[in-house]
């Protein structure tokens, strides 16, 4: 299968690469990794005349620890996530969601914000990243904007970059408290597919009960969702069995999934029950709860 | 055909010999045919039909043949006006016009690169009149089908195989097989108690890792020259030759010493001839054709799905009385292997049990789905997997064991088994008492613990008969340096053929098998050989070499004889030395038998080679068309020999999600005797592979004639985490020898996977109460039969 | 229009000279004529085509060579010692890991990776670092075994 032609463009800095996305309104793209890009070239559902490759950009490959927050930069691969100890210290979610992705060789290469521009909503990363309620630092042309991860994913493949857009970096909150956190998926294979379903898991509680919980899905609606419902309906309560198949439950009734070649909706909506109950049960368990 | 020695010590046999090509593979440096390249080659793309059954109205090449770097775009007009096949004769190179599958070649391009071909491609347009289209088999199979897929099928070319194959009460059916033994129905009123049921699978593919591929040339001579990732270079050889309407004498076929997989789907000529014609179009350059991952997973001829009835009738205490069988394959758009299938899966249960009344009907049906051919098993996978899935369920009604059950009904050495063939070389218990041993090693089942997750073990039986008539030549040459050459056509695809004729050569001549090569499969070179498949190259080559070996020893000993003065029947050879049986000291190197002459080096000094050459054959009996049967004629004889296998296996099955994984395996097979042990597990490690893939997650997902799930990602090829822990497989030689086998080895390569999915839906039984009588059983297919389950259990 | 690139591979420094849109794969196999590094299925799934990048694993079938200037990329044409085998393609043959072949060259790149960064793993951590290898002959059981008998004598040359 051989790649359209096409322009290739290294701008050194993240204004070049706004300005070629601005003078390329129809047939630009971005390429980090090109792991996505490059096979829907392939298969001719895209044929951008241009690629303009972030990777020639010079400091955006970092996953940086700050006080209040971790930075990840946007050419910033999955095994450099997984490397990082900051990660699988504070973020022990997000480590199990990319440790997931196809294998090391595609790790290596692929980046974690290219994976969630995508926008596909059967992915591991968006799905942890909005469990932990990311934001993303997005540059254009014209300056810079912070938008809340979970207004980033608009639909199926489409995202709320708009034109000559792309985003620079993804900030992830670090909790002052103790978090349980969990992360789920379920496959076909035991590896190298997509999850058709996927459950991210993020609990705080007290004596009192459960104080905050996060609970995303991916692969059961149109974007990856936040389970807001299933949510509210743990806050405040003791996170015993009881509660957690109640959310479980919420999170089945709230699931919007589709049927494709990988698994029917009904099946799926079968594994979100499953799915939540089993990450809360973890994510509970983590901080000493259920 | 060649015993055992009886008392020498084998001194190559056993042991683990380093594959021959195996450096090239571990170094990257053997080229597959892939990997070619030909001076100004040029490449080839296929532009295919989108549609299952249309009549071609227009096809306009205009703008492909005027893209810049095109040499040439053909239609089927352009092409030599024939119809090949293998048996039935029913396939144009080109769709002639009208397609009959998604995937039919249409139109075939050259052009200077891959990328320029595949713009060329997109740049044809062809206008289709949709026709109507059938999938199902069933309604394929009516006396009055909606459709016909082939309308002159009954002056199609055939070659006669067993009772007629055209029938014009199904119009659609190809091929048909029957067996007829006694009297079911007196057989079924004799027994305690009579089960039926039906058995399916889905379409399935080989998936060989390297892709289907080839390069061919129609020179300015009219000699066509091909290299191809085959497995079969003398069918192929035929094919192209009927389908360019050339003589074989003008057609060179070479498959390298290096084949990414076969499995079954390289048996058949694919784009070679075609690529011939543009080869000839395009002012006889050469033409490469690389499928995509889809074609070879889609249109390169599957596996075929199976419909299998089978009603049995046993007595209390186990023994099978009386089975009738209705098989309906779904043979897809062109009939390529599909009589053939449909022959071999009929005989698969004879191979098994002992069947006093047994009646068998067995049609492939044409449909608008894409080809099925031979895959590992030709057809007995999905017999197996119905047979022995029964057989669990008649245990289950007796409330007998399901090791027990089997016992009683496998055939043993000698019998006369139910197609009226003489069985040798029997496996039975054998394997049965392996398998067991070897799954109870590890200790008692744990059915449930927390959680959903729920044990069970089950065990499957299976069989492969290898075909006959058989045919297989080999010459061996032995070179100035003492160098054994073997010049074979069987193609090595991974399964390591080489070596094993390597081993019995270097046996035969008490030499280190670094003494022996292999010639690369060349046509020119290397003899007539069946093809590689049936499971038959250990047996048929192996003989064949050991036969060519006896034929230039005895050559040696006649040039010997006279050098040392002595009478050849007093000589023997070992380690490329002759010497004097009764005074061994007395002795000659074979390399003295090259002096220097003719001034042109060191030759043999009457000129000439030593060059061994022999035809190994099989014979097989008159087949009864009616029932089936071998004729009584002293042999007996309808395939050239049978080799079983068995696997038990236990898994956990998780009652909320369906999922089922395999824990452990214990995989036995009948070898006759193994020539080199770690290339036979290495054979029956593929149940971690295609076999546990057919059982759990590989499927095509059709729709309307389309396959929906193309490729790697989607279509369910399992990884390395999907099996089990090494500790937990265990593999089971067991050698029950081949009377006529060389050295009394047989192969069995094909009978590794067929036990997998039975066993497995035994153990899923075992573990959770629910039957799935379909491969693959996946977890939304197991969640619906547990679904069902508790609904009846509440009712 | 075509573009320069520098790039080393198998520790030879090659100035090339390849359309923007030449993907690693093909620059090999194609522009430099090293065929061991094999496409399976051409979208970064089966990893026959896996090379390393300055020593990482990367998927050649989805590596746009434009990013690789003054990169230095390893394929298993550049894994033995000249003529001599490296341990894991020794083991690879000692213990029947190679069947059609076709798997092996990724394979053994892969397992050169695992056993730089690791070496001393478990069967399950073997199982993981070739979840991404797809072999459709040996069922994988003894590819693991040539690995983890590769990671013994590597180990044991190490200390001695």
């Amino acid at each position: 299968m051989a790649l359209p032609k096409f322009d290739y463009l290294a701008p050194k800095s993240i204004g070049e690469a706004c300005a070629a996305l601005e003078a390329n309104p129809d047939g630009g793209k971005l390429i980090a990794g090109g792991v996505s890009l490059l096979r829907v070239m392939k298969f001719r559902i895209m044929s951008p005349d241009c690629l303009i490759d972030l990777k020639s950009i010079p400091g955006l490959r970092y996953v940086q620890c700050d006080k209040d927050v971790l930075r990840i930069g946007a050419t910033a691969t999955s095994s450099d996530v997984l490397k990082s100890s900051d990660v699988a210290e504070k973020f022990p979610l997000l480590s199990q969601a990319i440790g997931r992705i196809a294998t090391t060789a595609v790790r290596n290469w692929a980046t974690v914000v290219g994976n969630i521009c995508v926008g596909h909503t059967a992915s591991d990363p968006s799905a942890a990243l909005l469990a932990l309620d990311a934001e993303l630092v997005i540059a254009s042309p014209s300056g810079e904007r912070t938008l809340p991860i979970d207004q980033f994913f608009l639909g199926h493949m489409s995202t709320a970059l708009a034109e000559a857009e792309l985003v620079r970096e993804i900030r992830i909150p670090i909790p002052k408290e103790p978090v349980g956190m969990a992360y789920l998926a379920h496959a076909g294979r035991a590896a190298m597919e997509t999850p058709l379903i996927a459950v991210g898991a993020a609990l705080m509680a007290n004596g009192k009960g459960c104080t905050s919980a996060s609970i995303s899905l991916a692969g059961s609606a149109e974007t990856p969702i936040r389970l807001t419902r299933a949510e509210e309906a743990l806050i405040g309560a003791k996170l015993d069995d009881k509660a957690i198949h109640n959310a479980a439950l919420i999170a089945a009734e709230d699931c919007a999934p589709d049927s494709d070649v990988y698994a029917s909706a009904e099946y799926r909506r079968r594994l979100v029950a499953v799915y939540v109950r089993d990450a809360l049960l973890a994510a509970a368990g983590r901080i000493g709860h259920a | 055909m060649h015993n055992a020695h009886d008392s020498a010590e084998l001194a190559v046999l056993g042991k683990n010999v380093i594959r021959e090509e195996g450096h090239g593979k571990v170094t990257g440096l053997g080229k597959y045919a892939i990997d070619l390249e030909m001076p100004r080659m040029l490449w080839a793309k296929i532009k295919r039909s989108t549609r299952p059954h249309a009549k071609i109205i227009n096809i306009d090449i205009s703008r492909a043949q005027s893209l810049a770097g095109v040499h040439a775009v053909l239609v089927d007009k352009d092409c030599p006006q024939t119809l090949f096949g293998f048996g039935c004769y029913d396939e144009p190179l080109l769709a002639r016009g009208k397609v009959r599958y998604i995937g039919e070649p249409v139109v075939a391009v050259a052009a200077e690169s891959e990328a320029i071909a595949e713009l060329a491609c997109d740049l044809i347009e062809i206008d289709y009149e949709d026709l109507p289209a059938v999938f199902d088999v069933h309604e394929a199979f009516r006396t009055n089908p909606p459709v016909i897929v082939h309308e002159g099928q009954e002056h199609y070319r055939r070659v006669p195989i067993g009772p007629p194959q055209y029938n014009p009460k199904h119009p659609n059916a190809f091929g048909y097989y029957r067996i007829r033994t006694g009297d079911v129905d007196a057989g079924f009123k004799e027994a305690d108690f009579v089960l039926e049921g039906t058995y399916t699978n889905a379409m399935m593919g080989h998936a060989p890792m390297e892709r289907h591929n080839s390069v061919s040339l129609w020179d300015a001579d009219g000699n066509v020259t091909v290299w191809s990732s085959s497995q079969a270079a003398y069918p192929l050889l035929n094919q192209i030759s009927e389908a360019l309407d050339i003589p074989h004498s003008r057609i060179r076929v070479i498959i390298p010493k290096y084949v990414g997989g076969g499995f079954g789907g390289k048996i058949e000529m694919k784009a070679e001839g075609l690529c011939a014609v543009l080869s000839r179009a395009a002012g006889s350059r050469h033409v490469k054709i690389v499928y995509t991952r889809e074609e070879s997973l889609c249109w390169a001829g599957v596996q075929h799905p199976f419909e299998m009835k089978i009603k049995s009738g046993v007595r209390k205490d186990g023994t099978i009385v009386s089975c009738e069988m209705f098989v309906l394959v779904n043979g897809g758009a062109y009939a390529q292997h599909g009589f053939l299938v449909t022959r071999q899966a009929s005989y698969g249960p004879l191979g098994s049990y002992r069947f006093p009344n047994f009646k068998l009907d067995n049609y492939v049906v044409y449909t608008n789905q894409p080809p099925g051919v031979a895959y590992r098993g030709f057809g007995n996978t999905q017999i197996h997997f119905a047979l022995e899935s029964h057989i669990d369920e008649l245990a289950a009604a007796l409330g007998m064991d399901t090791y027990e059950i089997r016992r009683k009904n496998v055939l043993v050495e000698g019998e006369i088994n139910a197609a009226g063939e003489v069985q040798h070389s029997v496996a039975g218990n054998e394997l049965l008492d392996e398998i067991k041993q070897g799954l109870e090693q590890h200790g008692e089942l744990v059915r449930e613990g927390e959680g959903p997750w729920r044990r069970g073990r089950g065990i499957a039986f299976a069989n492969k008969d290898s075909v006959a008539p058989s045919a297989s030549s080999a010459i061996v040459k032995v070179h100035n340096d003492e160098t054994v050459e073997i010049r074979h056509s069987a193609g090595n695809i991974g399964q390591g053929s080489s070596t094993t004729l390597i081993q019995i050569a270097a046996e035969f001549f008490k030499v280190k098998p670094d003494r022996v090569k292999t010639a690369e499969v060349d046509t020119w070179v290397t003899p007539y050989d069946q093809l590689t498949g049936s499971s038959r190259i250990t047996f048929a080559a192996g003989n064949a070499v050991l036969m060519a070996c006896e034929d230039v020893k005895g050559q040696i000993l006649k040039m010997a004889a006279e050098v040392m003065q002595a009478k050849p029947e007093e000589l023997d050879l070992a380690d490329m030395k002759v010497f004097v049986r009764d005074n061994p000291d007395r002795f000659m190197a074979v390399r003295e038998l090259f002096r220097t002459v003719f001034f042109t080096g060191s030759f043999l000094p009457t000129g000439g080679e030593l060059l061994g050459k022999a035809t190994f054959t099989v014979p097989s009996s008159k087949i009864d068309p009616e029932t089936g049967h071998a004729a009584d004629d002293g042999m007996r004889k309808i395939f050239s020999f049978c080799t079983r296998a068995a696997q038990a296996v236990e898994v956990a099955v998780n009652i909320e999600t369906g999922e089922v994984k395999l824990e452990k395996i214990a995989i036995a097979n009948d070898v006759g005797r193994a020539i080199n042990p770690m290339s036979c597990e290495g054979q029956m490690h593929a149940a971690l592979s295609m076999g546990l893939g057919q059982a759990l997650s590989e499927e095509f997902q059709l729709s309307e004639g389309s396959i929906r799930n193309a490729d790697f990602s989607s279509y369910r090829f399992l990884t390395a985490k999907d099996a089990p822990p090494n500790k937990f497989v265990t593999t089971h030689i067991v050698e029950i020898p081949q009377f006529d086998g060389p050295y009394q080895a047989k192969g069995f390569a094909e009978a590794t996977t067929s036990p997998t999915a039975p066993a497995i839906a035994n153990a899923i039984f075992d573990a959770i109460g629910v039957r799935v009588r379909h491969m693959p059983m996946t977890p939304e297919r197991i969640l619906a039969a547990l679904d069902e389950l508790k609904a009846t259990n509440k009712s | 229009m075509r573009k320069a690139l520098n790039i080393e591979i198998n520790g030879r420094k090659q100035a090339l000279e390849i359309e923007p849109n030449a993907l690693l794969l093909d620059v090999l196999r194609l522009g430099v004529g090293l065929t061991g590094t094999k496409e399976g299925c051409g979208e970064g799934v089966c990893g026959s085509c896996t090379v390393m990048v300055d020593g990482e694993l990367v998927r050649s079938c989805l590596t746009l060579a434009m990013q690789l200037e003054g990169k230095s990329v390893t394929t298993i044409e550049g894994i033995s010692n000249g003529s001599e085998l490296h341990p894991i393609q020794r083991r690879f043959l000692e213990h029947g890991a190679v069947q059609c072949g076709f798997c092996s060259p990724g394979l053994i790149v892969t397992a050169k990776a695992l056993l730089s960064s690791n070496p001393d793993p478990s069967e399950a951590e073997v199982r993981d670092a070739i979840r991404g290898n797809f072999c459709r002959c040996t069922g994988y059981v003894k590819i693991i075994e040539a690995i983890l008998a590769a990671a013994k004598e590597l180990r044991s040359a190490a200390h001695a």
